[in-house]
């Protein structure tokens, strides 16, 4: 008889412990480890992709006498803009107009490029984030290359409503002026 | 006498053929990867070089590769300089030393944060079952605070007010200052080439603007 019950799988101690174990398994445990290794995947995903800002890149044409012809189908430039670029003194022009611009956003950890002429790549700019600084600023490592060639590298911090203006080569006459913004 | 000297012949004929089985066997016989490899890439000499050239005259497909593969490391060693000075070096020697420099401050700090380890050997088999289960727990607990977590946001890291900036040509030069009226970074280079009033920045990307200008993009950008 004790023979039975020892060799009985309802009485063997190893079953009895999984028996009792098993609802404070189900309900504590199992949810633990389903969830921690849903956290660690988590965890493992790229980070670096995040979008933690958007910045804005124009290029502006500056010039004292009137656009030639070839500049005509370029866009006039906004009032407000034309505003702050006379207020300094390097890029105060008569005539201003627009060559493009690009939007790209900044990742965590990623560079990313912006191309205002593009498809063109006479002019880029390569930024990479260096994260917000105390003043909610976004603290930037930035570029410019010009036909392939790095003109400029720096590490300036961007606020919305402060631009960078950049008074870059000349071309035709005229000057190129680079406008980066923060624009999110 | 005469028997055992017809023996002895009998034994030398015997080893003689064994010997020339065994050549001719292993002449037959295909080398393997790494003597093939070898052999590709010219590194094999004396009996080797021999036996694989030789079994390799019945494998045509074999010699075209390794005539093709010579080929392809004859165009490069012509092609390709034997070394690179790398572009804008003193930026690049600028950022390595910032590294170590960035290398050095996050080992001290490690180091002061695992100098509580030792309560680790402490920890024996009973108070590690505990530990793990309570952990297991908080993870639960962590678990079902996931949604009520706020958005991630970047870290904030102190900033110095004047941004630096390093002009790879030292022809061009910087002059930066800030703008009152409007709180705008004004930059101003000085030192440009103009662009050639015959080339047109804007539209379909032209690279050879002139036959002199063959510089190439590269980004001297480490990944700390």
């Amino acid at each position: 008889m004790t023979l039975f019950t020892l060799s009985n799988p309802a009485h063997n101690p190893n079953t009895m412990m999984i028996r009792y174990l098993s609802p404070v398994f189900m309900a504590v445990l199992l949810p633990s480890l389903l969830l921690s290794s849903a956290l660690a995947e988590q965890s493992h995903s790229d980070k670096g992709k995040e979008i933690v800002g958007k910045i804005k890149a124009s290029l502006y044409l500056g010039s004292d006498s009137a656009p030639e012809k070839w500049a005509e189908k370029y866009a006039l430039v906004e009032k407000e803009v034309t505003g702050q670029l006379r207020g300094i003194q390097q890029m105060r022009f008569q005539h201003y107009r627009k060559l493009g611009a690009d939007i790209q956003p900044v990742f965590r950890s990623y560079e990313n490029w912006l191309a205002p002429l593009k498809p063109s790549e006479e002019i880029l700019l390569s930024f990479e984030s260096r994260g917000r600084s105390d003043d909610g600023g976004l603290r930037l490592d930035l570029e410019f290359w010009q036909h392939r060639r790095k003109i400029m590298q720096m590490n300036p911090v961007l606020h919305a409503d402060k631009p960078l203006l950049i008074l870059g080569p000349r071309w035709r006459g005229c000057s190129l002026i680079i406008a980066i913004e923060l624009i999110d | 006498m005469h028997g055992k000297n017809s023996n002895s012949i009998f034994n030398l004929k015997s080893n003689n053929s064994k010997l020339k089985k065994d050549m001719k066997r292993q002449h037959n016989q295909a080398p393997d990867e790494a003597m093939l490899t070898l052999w590709i890439d010219g590194e094999l000499n004396g009996d080797e070089l021999a036996r694989v050239e030789s079994w390799a005259q019945d494998h045509p497909e074999l010699l075209a590769e390794r005539d093709a593969v010579r080929a392809m490391q004859s165009n490069i060693q012509a092609n390709m300089p034997a070394s690179v000075e790398p572009p804008y070096a003193d930026f690049f020697n600028q950022r390595i030393l910032q590294a170590i420099e960035n290398e050095k401050a996050e080992s001290a700090a490690s180091v002061r944060s695992t100098g509580s380890q030792w309560m680790g050997s402490k920890f024996n088999k009973w108070l590690a079952l505990p530990a793990a289960a309570a952990a297991m727990v908080m993870c639960f607990y962590m678990g079902t605070q996931v949604s009520h977590m706020p958005e991630s946001v970047a870290p904030i890291a102190a900033v110095s007010a004047e941004p630096a900036i390093y002009m790879p040509d030292g022809d061009v030069r910087a002059n930066i200052f800030s703008s009152d009226d409007n709180g705008a970074t004004v930059i101003v280079l000085e030192g440009l080439e103009d662009i050639p009033d015959d080339f047109e920045i804007v539209g379909e990307p032209r690279h050879s603007r002139s036959a002199s200008s063959r510089a190439v993009m590269v980004n001297t950008e480490m990944i700390f």
